[in-house]
């Protein structure tokens, strides 16, 4: 690893802190989407925050939000490659009953309602997990995060076009794996 | 239309990414026809679906522990670093690594008096022009066009093996491929943060704006923490995608339109009495939020801002070559290309014109700036 002796000036530690406030939930989201391990997702969240704050006075401050996003993708590809993790889901059908429950669950009027809601729920995390990476890279960064495509091209280094594509055959494949989910109808709550 | 353009000029349109026209097109196909009306519901719910999951949050002691190492003097993982390289481009640099040793060898044996000869020694010169042609060659390039003629061995043919040193004096790897630049140029790289933070906003208040019919009726039902919970992230986005564009403003790199200006300071107001009470976990503010995101004029959202133009590119331009020839080594290189206009999508100033486009690229310090005209 490398040292850094320069100390960033007071302007770009306020920079800093507020990215931090503003983008380290949404990382950790990116990251666990794509590891299927929320435990290690927030060690990448911290390692992109470090990595930024090593390059602070060479990253733009606009530039923040993808530059963070593109170190995570490397970081969450790395440990991939490394470790040829196998993906899994990170609620398995045996922890369910450990899971705390949520405030949807305290409002909702049924228990049958409340395990739908979680079953819709898993087939969710679970079909995203089933697309191929370069999807689900695309899918979790335009249509999870918000992201544009040109933010997203420039942290997955591809052309816009490429990201367009990718969304879109993303946006095929998980229609058709929660195409049983759909037909259950609205779901404006417990999910 | 095939099914398959047809899902994909409704996936384009749900990150608000067709053009006018051709949304028109769309949104009348989508009424008149049953199938796509069926279609085009399934990918809104479909999305909805995956925006519902819950987000992640950090750790109470995230902070903290980042301080901690920062403090400790630890550095960047090398990891960082490591950008996935693609089967192809893998297999483009064992063949350029085979054409290097092949080039390699054919001037070694040029050297040794090998009976074909490359003419006089202008041609056995590469051009600056083929330097940058052709990146991959330019290290090779540069080896032979450097390799100092003493080192030569006895037997070579002086005449056919003597390559002419390349001129240190000259800027490395710079071209103009047309002087003077038409047009003005204007910074492409905040152009296109500036045109993602204008989606963004118009992409998230359209989503909240299709909301709003179920909100208002979950706010009856009086269940707020829900209700937060879908809202916040989409307001959160748009105060994110507005801060950039205020940024971009005050750097002078752009001009937010009036209207668009007027439209994002609302709903800044809004979002940030929604912000404050949220905290002390007060329903009302839902309703300054939603009425706010109701009254929006979404429309204004596309011709959000207008760009800065350097005031002379030509001047640019000759800037950027004295800063080569006084410190080469302060950039990596200083190339200017011409493109074929790319393809345009919403919002996409009118005033472009369909004229071949000059881009400028410089590297300073591993950080990649870029001018385009118009």
């Amino acid at each position: 690893m490398t040292r850094v002796q320069q100390e960033p000036d007071a302007l770009a530690l306020v920079a800093f802190n507020r990215a931090m406030g503003e983008h380290a939930d949404g990382l950790k989201t990116f990251a666990t989407r794509l590891l299927g391990d929320p435990l290690a997702a927030e060690d990448v969240a911290q390692d992109a925050f470090l990595a930024l704050y090593r390059h602070l006075e060479q990253v733009p401050t606009s530039a923040f939000r993808p530059w963070l996003y593109r170190v995570a993708r490397n970081l969450c590809l790395d440990q991939l490659r490394r470790r040829k993790f196998k993906l899994r889901l990170f609620r398995d059908v045996e922890r369910d009953d450990d899971r705390p429950h949520t405030p949807e669950d305290a409002q909702a009027d049924r228990p049958d309602e409340v395990a739908a809601a979680r079953e819709a729920r898993t087939k969710v995390e679970e079909a995203i997990q089933q697309l191929p990476t370069r999807f689900r890279e695309a899918f979790l960064l335009c249509e999870m995060q918000g992201l544009s495509y040109e933010d997203a091209a420039a942290i997955l280094n591809c052309p816009v076009k490429t990201v367009s594509t990718r969304l879109f055959r993303a946006r095929q494949r998980f229609r058709a794996l929660v195409g049983d989910v759909l037909d259950l109808g609205p779901r404006t709550a417990g999910l | 239309m095939s099914r398959e353009k047809l899902e994909r000029e409704m996936s384009l349109n749900l990150d608000g990414r067709l053009p006018c026209a051709r949304r028109d097109q769309l949104l009348a196909r989508i009424a008149d026809d049953e199938e796509a009306a069926r279609l085009w519901a399934e990918m809104q719910e479909a999305q909805e679906l995956a925006l519902s999951l819950p987000a992640e949050t950090v750790g109470d002691a995230f902070a903290d522990s980042l301080w901690e190492r920062i403090r400790s003097g630890e550095g960047t993982p090398e990891a960082v670093f490591h950008e996935p390289v693609s089967p192809w481009t893998k297999a483009r640099y064992v063949l350029t690594g085979a054409a290097a040793a092949a080039a390699i060898l054919v001037g070694v044996q040029w050297f040794l008096g090998d009976p074909w000869s490359l003419g006089n020694e202008e041609q056995a010169t590469p051009s600056t022009e083929n330097l940058v042609a052709s990146t991959d060659d330019a290290s090779t390039a540069e080896q032979l066009s450097t390799r100092d003629p003493e080192d030569a061995p006895a037997t070579a043919n002086p005449r056919r093996g003597r390559l002419t040193p390349r001129d240190p004096a000259a800027p490395p790897r710079q071209v103009l491929v047309q002087q003077p630049v038409p047009g003005q140029l204007v910074p492409f790289d905040p152009l296109n943060v500036a045109r993602g933070s204008t989606l963004a906003c118009y992409d998230n208040v359209q989503r909240l704006q299709r909301q709003i019919p179920q909100i208002e009726q979950s706010l009856d039902a009086d269940r707020p923490a829900e209700l937060v919970s879908r809202v916040e992230p989409h307001l959160r986005r748009i105060r994110g995608a507005a801060d950039v564009l205020r940024w971009l403003e005050q750097d002078q790199l752009i001009t937010l339109d009036g209207h668009f200006l007027a439209e994002l300071e609302g709903l800044m107001r809004a979002i940030k009495r929604f912000e404050d009470a949220a905290d002390q976990d007060r329903p009302q503010p839902l309703w300054v939020a939603i009425d706010a995101v109701k009254s929006v004029d979404v429309t204004r959202f596309r011709e959000g801002f207008t760009y800065r133009c350097c005031a002379d590119p030509d001047e640019f331009v000759r800037s950027f070559q004295q800063l080569a020839e006084v410190n080469p080594h302060a950039g990596e290189a200083l190339n200017v290309l011409t493109v074929e206009p790319p393809v345009s999508c919403e919002p996409e100033p009118q005033a472009w014109s369909n004229a071949p486009r000059i881009q400028l690229f410089i590297q300073i310090d591993g950080n990649s700036l870029g001018w385009t005209t118009r």
